[in-house]
């Protein structure tokens, strides 16, 4: 499939040839990230802080502080339980959600449209919309518990609840585009080997785990990940739908990024946050990547 | 397909003319002319203040009134890109108390002190003063003149109370009295907009005061405020726990819904109340002074006023605006305009004659009700740490003593 | 004996995937459903406890959106801004796709990775450092900036999908256009693209609506209506004097039409998104 091989051009050309094409995109993506990651990792190692008006080296100090805050520990638990379980539901639902809409039926194609709807939303704007049927006076959701049990809920005000409001919504969200990967991985089988399976009494189960699975895996686990990470660094919906509260129960370590940063001024504990991000990021790839290696992470 | 490759052509074609359009656009000569950025609620008033009082005749100064974002979050974000950017897209901002601390403590305002002689600040009272040295001055600078004065105010419905026969409560333990007279079904006795990354920093404040301490301390008289509300709460039912993720709009239409009976608000409920024809009566939206906590009946001041970032395009005109809009033979007819204007400059207060929102200030002010708004250097963040530590104990996740010495610890560390 | 029990089952199955699919149209459009009637509903009826499930319609809210904010300017921002980033990132992803599938060099495949994996970089933790990148740029508070940014983190999703693409054109086509005498650039226009239309379609729509979507850049590097987009307009709105305020029914207006273009391009476009992300993963 390579069209400058080894044969006909030499090797410096070729380089020329791809630094022209590749080079772009590379210098692009150097400079607005890869450049500015690598300078937060320097700032966090400096007690910078615009209000302070001060910027000098303090070594690990900014991690120190950290670890410091009691708030600290529950802020990363919270981070972690929010992606597990996230990834996990929406990986089930999302299979639902895949075979629902590689079933045969009248309207298949509105569906599949309406599936697209949660993820074309702004993030923003669906997590408003949430904390407005969530929230426990004027709710919908609350009204209707209140019709089935004659107990107001006041989900957004207690810290379970609230994390678990949180997670749904960002299931929700997500959910079609799992569902929507899982879904090329069906169709890209071939009818004939589902057909034949049939015919050797697999059962609906065996089908799924043995010719499903592994044709849709390696997209899934590929795009699952990076599902993950944009879930870990993503800020709108916590912004949206609980503040971070109640108390400090759902705020999620990149919110907290935002809280120093943006409203507070400390760049250099903001720095040493993001650094932190940045490994746990890291963590979470390289157990992803181990535990499907089987499946191979396709590139 | 050759649909998509002229599609990207015209795409690319309609970018650049407009990318063109908009640098011509931005290449118009240089009038004299200020941008002036204010809550979204105070455009109107500003701009008729500007036009009547005839700024723009006076000084050849042209104003646009714009909105700037409302809540500190977003306006925080805006500003500081701005200023690191060498620019702002005010050249006078309308600010409040603490964001004007942070943005000062960065060394971003102009001083204004310039502008201002002994004569101007005789028109001032005494507690005024006090508050513009402690909210507006930074190592002696001023950064910011106030435009109001705005106290908060007990709201109650006295038409409720009468028809019980109960008086204004006088103190903290009457209040949970009156309000377990009058609460029933979907109506409290006491409430208030206490969403977080919003007021329930404010309220700790206002009640931790009352108690007579100072919330930043987190001593026993935090420990009795919040011991207060709590029990409000949980234990006497008389104040809903939904406050907690309400905002000032929200309680607001609660209470002229009536499913409130008395609650804690900053002047502008003057205007809303009344906006409001079909509901509104003069009994329904009464002012008493704060019940009376430990400490006596007391509630803090707050306020607005002008800033101009030193990034601003035209620092010059931008000080001739706040020097207009500050001056005292002016200050009568602003307070009647708007609420949003009124303060306790002795001429301002002189022009109200009692009138409006001006009664009641100066009732408070009589009563020696009202009290200096505590301050901490790390303004918001401080503000958060109290916020967090408040709402992990009223919802129950933490006990009173494992919640307060969280946040003590936190507090500590702040001065990193 | 058999065929009842088939059929019954058959019909058990059917009753079943309808009632899914229902409860699943229901959770789906819910939210969307309580943005679109808040949106009409008058102020004062939107705080009513039990909420209101028949409100007076209105286009009060709608109004009020107009009079706060420059709406229009607002709405060209975003177009821009999303336009821009689009156009960026394709762009640049097509060249660099095509020169990791190839042009066979040592160090490609490394290089690819790094590149895919920036993906992984979080955007909160480079808005800092990118004060001052921008600043350098004098690009605060422009368009141009937030395009370059906002294409900058697009590009990673959009090689990984096209690369996978290109190594599906076959190479036989190319190779004999470049018999016939076909400049490179000729063989780009005339040959891949038009092989590519259906990936170049998907990742157009898909980044489109990932930028028109984006809150962070907008909020943070822009100050000025010259560079404000529909997203960052939520912080704008209020109802009464009360900076914390957030003004449901405005902000519903708001949603409201900031997703209808999503949706009328979701409806008509439905068939290249699935179909693109489809054969885009498969290999």
């Amino acid at each position: 499939m390579v069209l400058f091989g080894s044969g006909k051009h030499g090797l410096p050309k070729r380089y020329l040839l791809f630094a022209l094409f590749v080079g772009p995109a590379l210098i692009v993506r150097i400079a607005t990230s890869i450049y500015p990651v690598i300078h937060t990792f320097k700032l966090s190692l400096m007690r910078y802080n615009l209000m302070q008006q001060v910027r000098d080296f303090v070594g690990f100090g900014n991690f120190i502080s950290i670890m410091q805050d009691p708030t600290f520990r529950s802020i990363i638990g919270f981070t972690l339980v929010f992606v597990a379980s996230s990834t996990l539901f929406q990986l089930i639902f999302g299979m639902g959600v895949a075979n629902l809409l590689n079933a045969k039926f009248v309207g298949r194609r509105i569906v599949r449209t309406i599936n697209l709807i949660p993820w074309v939303i702004p993030m923003i704007v669906s997590a408003y919309a949430f904390r407005w049927l969530l929230t426990g006076d004027y709710g919908l959701i609350s009204d209707w518990i209140v019709r089935i049990t004659g107990y107001r809920p006041q989900l957004l005000l207690n810290a379970t609840s609230a994390r678990i409001s949180l997670i749904v919504v960002n299931i929700w969200r997500n959910m079609p585009f799992m569902g929507l990967v899982i879904l090329a991985g069906l169709q890209s089988i071939p009818e004939e080997l589902y057909e034949s399976a049939k015919m050797d009494g697999a059962s609906w189960f065996r089908r799924f785990l043995h010719i499903t699975m592994p044709a849709s895996a390696s997209t899934v686990v590929t795009l699952g990940l990076f599902n993950i990470i944009w879930q870990m660094s993503d800020i709108d919906l916590v912004l949206g739908v609980t503040q971070g509260g109640p108390g400090s129960a759902t705020t999620v370590l990149a919110f907290r990024i935002y809280q120093h940063g943006m409203l507070w001024f400390d760049w250099g504990l903001a720095s040493a946050l993001s650094v932190m991000l940045v490994l746990l990021v890291t963590i979470v790839s390289l157990i992803g990547l181990s535990i499907f290696k089987k499946y191979q992470f396709t590139l | 397909m050759n649909m998509l490759r002229k599609g990207i052509l015209l795409l690319c074609i309609l970018l650049l003319a407009a990318g063109t359009v908009m640098a011509q656009g931005a290449r118009e000569p240089e009038r004299e002319k200020i941008v002036v950025g204010v809550g979204g609620w105070a455009v109107e008033p500003t701009q008729r203040a500007i036009e009547e009082l005839g700024f723009t005749e006076e000084t050849g100064i042209e104003v646009e009134v714009v909105t700037r974002p409302g809540a500190p979050p977003e306006f925080i974000s805006q500003m500081t890109s701005a200023i690191l950017g060498g620019t702002s897209p005010y050249d006078v901002i309308d600010m409040e108390d603490d964001v004007a601390v942070g943005f000062s403590r960065s060394g971003w305002l102009v001083d204004l002190d310039p502008l201002f002689d002994d004569e101007f600040w005789s028109d001032w009272p005494e507690a005024m003063i006090e508050m513009t040295d402690t909210w507006s001055r930074h190592q002696g600078e001023l950064f910011r003149i106030p435009h109001n004065y705005e106290a908060q105010y007990f709201w109650y419905r006295k038409d409720i109370l009468d028809q019980h026969g109960l008086q204004p409560p006088k103190t903290w333990d009457e209040m949970v009295e009156v309000a377990k007279a009058v609460t029933s079904g979907n109506r409290y006795g006491v409430s208030d907009g206490l969403g977080q990354g919003a007021y329930l920093g404010v309220y700790m404040t206002y009640l931790t005061q009352q108690a007579g301490g100072n919330v930043y301390d987190m001593g026993p008289e935090f420990e009795v405020a919040l011991q207060f509300l709590y029990d409000m709460i949980h234990k006497h039912k008389v104040f809903p726990i939904s406050a907690l993720d309400k905002d000032y709009d929200q309680v607001n239409n609660d209470y002229m819904q009536d499913r409130v009976v008395m609650m804690r608000q900053w002047p502008f409920f003057y205007g809303v109340a009344r906006s409001d024809e079909s509901w509104f009566e003069e009994d329904k939206a009464a002012v008493a002074l704060p019940p009376a906590g430990p400490a006596g009946p007391i509630a803090y001041a707050a306020s607005w006023g002008w800033s101009i970032p030193k990034t601003a395009g035209n620092v010059d005109a931008a000080k001739t605006f706040v020097e207009f809009m500050s001056r005292t033979e002016h200050q009568g007819y602003l307070a009647q305009l708007d609420t949003w204007f009124l303060s306790a400059r002795k001429s301002c207060l002189e022009a109200m004659d009692g009138a409006g929102m001006a009664k009641y200030l100066q009732m408070y002010s009589d009563a020696q009700a009202i009290g200096t708004r505590p301050f901490h250097p790390a303004g918001q963040e401080a503000h958060t740490v109290v916020e967090e530590t408040s709402a992990a104990f009223l919802t129950n996740q933490l006990s009173l003593e494992e919640a307060v010495r969280r946040g003590r610890e936190r507090m500590a560390g702040l001065g990193r | 004996m058999e065929l009842p029990v088939w059929l019954k089952r058959k019909h058990s199955l059917q009753i079943l995937l309808y009632a899914g699919l229902l409860i699943f149209v229901f959770v789906a459009l819910l939210p969307f459903y309580w943005l679109f009637l808040a949106s009409l509903t008058p102020q004062h009826q939107l705080f009513s406890i039990p909420p209101n499930y028949f409100p007076d319609l209105t286009l009060a809210n709608f109004a009020a959106l107009t009079q706060q904010i420059p709406f229009s300017t607002y709405l060209m921002n975003s177009l821009l801004f999303s336009g821009g980033s689009v156009l960026l990132s394709v762009i640049l992803s097509f060249l660099a796709a095509y020169g990791f599938a190839r042009i066979n060099v040592p160090g490609s495949n490394a290089l690819m990775l790094i590149l895919v994996l920036s993906m992984a970089l979080p955007p909160i933790v480079t808005v800092v450092p990118l004060f001052e990148v921008l600043r350098s740029l004098r690009m605060i508070d422009s368009l141009t900036g937030l395009t370059l940014v906002m294409g900058s983190v697009l590009i990673p999703f959009s090689v990984w999908v096209l690369v996978s693409f290109v190594k599906r054109v076959p190479v036989e086509m190319e190779e004999a256009a470049f018999m016939d005498g076909a400049r490179l650039y000729q063989v780009l226009w005339y040959v891949v693209v038009p092989a590519m239309v259906p990936a170049l379609v998907t990742i157009i729509i898909i980044n489109f609506i990932n930028a028109w979507n984006n809150l962070l850049f907008p909020l943070v590097f822009s100050h000025s209506v010259s560079s404000k987009t529909l997203t960052v307009s939520i912080t704008e709105v209020f109802q009464a004097r009360t900076p914390f305020g957030r003004p449901w029914g405005i902000i519903s207006a708001l949603g409201v039409t900031m997703v209808m273009p999503m949706i009328v391009l979701v409806l008509t476009a439905q068939k290249w998104i699935v179909s693109g992300l489809t054969r885009g993963s498969i290999k």
